[in-house]
């Protein structure tokens, strides 16, 4: 495992922020990590990047205990609400960065100017980073976390300013980078986002784990599913199957198991019925997101 | 991807320089620095310093210098009784001077000179050429001029009275010339700084260099950089910046480490300026190059180091540029009126006890009780107790004993300086008397700048960011 997390508890003073969470992270996975403000999302980052102690429990990042330098040297992080010195160019700071990150003047030469490219930051090389958008902050602060090319990606609200293109873009490359073997850590409010890029999700709730699994997993609705028929075709009545109609020749049906379908499909033909559109009925991330987190319980 | 450790990577090291050398220049305020310090060195590249001619008081001082023992004079102990110790049995003077070649007489010139020796009629003994072309103008350690040629004028009857005469061509030695009265002007010769009768040109120059580096100088450049450099370490530490650099594989001590090295470089940029500068105008105008000067470029940086650990601190843990400023300027003030205040006591010392009269005294002081601005000695009440027997007293001694003492570092410098501007022996003597009290000051310094220092990392070591 890339991340593992036994148990770990932390408390800020009296308040508790993490509360006996445990968790692994395969690699090549894109894990999202879900919670609503002060759930202990980034304390957990914090932990696993060896930025803050853990009151209670243990946690292992590359097979390693967190924090060692060897470690840190595989890991790229973009904190949330970040801020980058801005007396540097956008060159400059990723050179600075890279430095302090140990890769060598020659590869920092290379990747930087490879990297402002991929991210839309070409061009702007002269540009101090006082004068750089929100959107260009953060894909510039993207591009630090990436530089050392980095085994494990933690990233904090990655999109967070970013314009629906720059954030389609960032997307890509994120998921351009788990095909290179590297494995994410994605914190991130933007549900949607975070359906289409996560593999796997938890959600935290009170510095708990309210809930984990894959994103199919979670937002799979039993075997809902909703038909729609030809225009002015009704449901046969020689189908020995209770249909719901939910507007003109559309129907909904609960069915007991996967293969059921097929059966309804046969039977559909059979009675001259034309099917125009088939589909699954799944919930979102964020209707489940809405249960969990924003629900009483845990 | 390097898998070096990060003290196998000097990069790292040079980064952190390189962010610092980069928030520095974004600040502006070291270019307005600069240009201030070009602007005034600017105004000191106009200063002209004239010798007044008059080679007569030096070459009558000379003459009689030859019938002393001049070897250890003690300025600060100098009394009549001494010199009388000091005679060598005859009394030395000038019969007669003048330059030679009709030269203008300045510094640059020779002299023909008579001297007269008068010893003890028929019995005493005589002095050879060799004798008095060695004595004749050397004061202690301190040479006014040099003998190039002699020739004794026999006079049989005079002979007879114990009387001995010498012709010699003498030149200027390599004192001379810091002693000659120099009369100074600013702005090409518009603006009179001097009275018609100059001042010795070593004291003009070592006021110069007071005012332009460990003086005035100095107190705007310390003051302006602990103000500049008070916002670069909460920079780095605020939140959304450090998580940024805790996150790379270096030690976090080393990080703030570096950061206080790059705070250090902005003033040694100034200082070098400033303190080179002043060298090289003052070397141009009055053509006096005392390299001793550019002392001050290590001892101010250390004083600066000092203020800017101090600054460190306060910054980590309050995270913010004002308090780290107000809080360090408020430890200097504390510092200075320490040092005011013992200073009082060490006068009071000195006015109950002769004996320690000698012991410890600074050139300031001597300077000022020489001008008649300093305390002079008060008639001793003898119902009041001295200060430093006072609780009071002993409380200033106790802070003085335990905190840096900046005016330690000032009177270092001024005995630097002494060495090259002073006329000779007896002001040079007193280099060697405040050493040990330097030497305490400057390990009290380094004691408190990383005792700051180690504080501060250790704090920004264990914190959560």
């Amino acid at each position: 495992m890339v991340v593992r997390v036994e148990n770990l508890g932390k408390v800020y003073g009296r308040k508790p922020a993490l509360d006996g969470v445990s968790l692994a992270v395969a690699p090549g996975e894109i894990f999202g990590l879900l919670g609503q403000n002060g759930a202990g999302k980034t304390t957990l980052v914090k932990i696993l990047l060896g930025l803050v102690a853990p009151t209670s429990g243990q946690a292992w990042l590359l097979d390693s205990p967190v924090g060692t330098a060897k470690v840190r040297e595989k890991v790229g992080y973009l904190p949330e609400d970040h801020r980058l010195p801005e007396y540097h160019t956008g060159p400059n700071l990723l050179d600075f960065y890279g430095a302090l990150q140990g890769v060598p003047g020659p590869v920092r030469a290379r990747r930087i100017p490879e990297l402002l490219g991929q991210l839309g930051l070409a061009g702007r090389e002269r540009l101090k980073v006082r004068g750089y958008s929100k959107g260009m902050k953060q894909r510039l602060g993207l591009a630090q976390a990436l530089l050392a090319q980095p085994r494990v990606l933690f990233l904090d609200e990655p999109t967070d300013g970013v314009d629906p293109v720059g954030r389609r873009h960032i997307r890509d490359l994120l998921l351009e980078e788990r095909a290179k073997g590297v494995t994410l850590f994605v914190n991130s409010h933007l549900l949607s986002e975070m359906e289409q890029l996560c593999d796997r999700v938890a959600i935290l709730k009170n510095g708990r784990i309210a809930l984990t699994g894959t994103v199919a997993d979670l937002t799979r609705q039993g075997d809902r599913w909703q038909l729609e028929l030809a225009s002015g075709e009704s449901w046969p009545a020689t189908l020995n199957l209770a249909a719901q109609e939910i507007g003109p020749s559309r129907y909904e049906l609960v069915l007991a198991k996967d293969g059921d379908i097929d059966d309804v499909l046969r039977g559909l033909i059979g009675s001259g019925v034309k099917l125009r559109h088939l589909e699954r009925m799944r919930s979102t991330l964020e209707d489940l997101y809405l249960d969990v987190a924003g629900g009483g319980g845990a | 991807m390097s898998q070096n450790s990060w003290w196998q990577r000097p990069s790292v090291f040079v980064a952190i320089l390189g962010d610092s050398w980069r928030e520095t220049r974004d600040s502006k305020v070291l270019y307005v620095l600069l240009g201030g310090i070009v602007l005034l060195l600017g105004v000191v590249l106009t200063a002209r310093f004239e010798p007044i001619p008059g080679s007569k008081q030096y070459l009558q001082l000379a003459a009689r210098a030859c019938g002393v023992d001049t070897d250890g004079l003690d300025a600060t102990s100098l009394n009549a009784m001494d010199m009388a110790g000091r005679l060598r049995g005859a009394l030395y003077s000038l019969e007669t001077s003048e330059t030679v070649d009709d030269a203008e007489d300045l510094p640059g010139a020779r002299w023909r000179v008579i001297l007269r020796r008068q010893g003890i009629p028929l019995v005493g003994g005589r002095d050879t050429a060799e004798q008095v072309s060695e004595r004749f103008g050397k004061i202690a350690e301190g040479r006014l001029f040099v003998v190039d040629s002699i020739e004794e004028l026999e006079d049989r009857t005079t002979g007879l009275l114990g009387i001995q005469r010498w012709s010699l061509l003498v030149s200027a030695g390599r004192d001379l010339r810091v002693a000659w009265p120099h009369r100074m002007t600013l702005f090409l010769g518009v603006v009179p700084l001097t009275s018609d009768s100059g001042a010795p040109l070593g004291l003009q120059i070592f006021i110069l260099y007071k005012l332009l580096t460990t003086g005035f100088g100095a107190w705007i450049m310390l003051l302006v950089g602990v103000v500049v450099t008070s916002f670069f370490v909460p920079n780095m530490i605020r939140k959304g910046t450090l998580e940024l650099l805790l996150v790379r594989p270096i030690p976090r001590w080393r990080l703030l480490f570096y950061k206080y090295l790059g705070g250090l470089m902005f003033a040694l940029v100034l200082l070098v300026a400033l303190v080179g500068g002043a060298w090289v105008a003052t070397g141009i105008t009055a053509g006096l190059w005392s390299p001793t000067v550019l002392w001050a470029v290590p001892i101010l940086l250390l004083f600066f180091g000092l203020l800017y650990s101090c600054s460190t601190l306060v910054a980590v843990i309050t995270r913010a540029p004002v308090p780290a400023m107000l809080m360090t300027c408020l430890y200097w003030v504390a510092l200075f009126i320490v040092g005011i205040l013992h200073g009082q006591v060490e006068i009071s010392r000195m006015e109950s006890d002769p004996a320690n009269k000698s012991q410890g005294i600074s050139l300031t002081d001597l300077k000022m009780n020489r001008n008649g601005l300093g305390p002079r000695p008060r008639p001793r009440q003898p119902d009041r107790k001295p200060l430093y027997e006072t609780t009071f007293g002993q409380v200033v001694e106790s802070f003085h004993a335990v905190l840096p003492r900046d005016r330690d570092l000032d009177n270092l410098m001024d005995r630097q300086l002494v060495k090259d501007l002073a006329l000779a022996g007896p002001l040079r003597d007193l280099t060697s008397r405040t050493g040990s009290s330097a030497v305490v000051g400057l390990g009290i310094t380094l004691a408190h700048l990383g005792g700051f220092l180690f504080l501060a990392c250790w704090i920004f070591s264990r914190r959560d960011p």
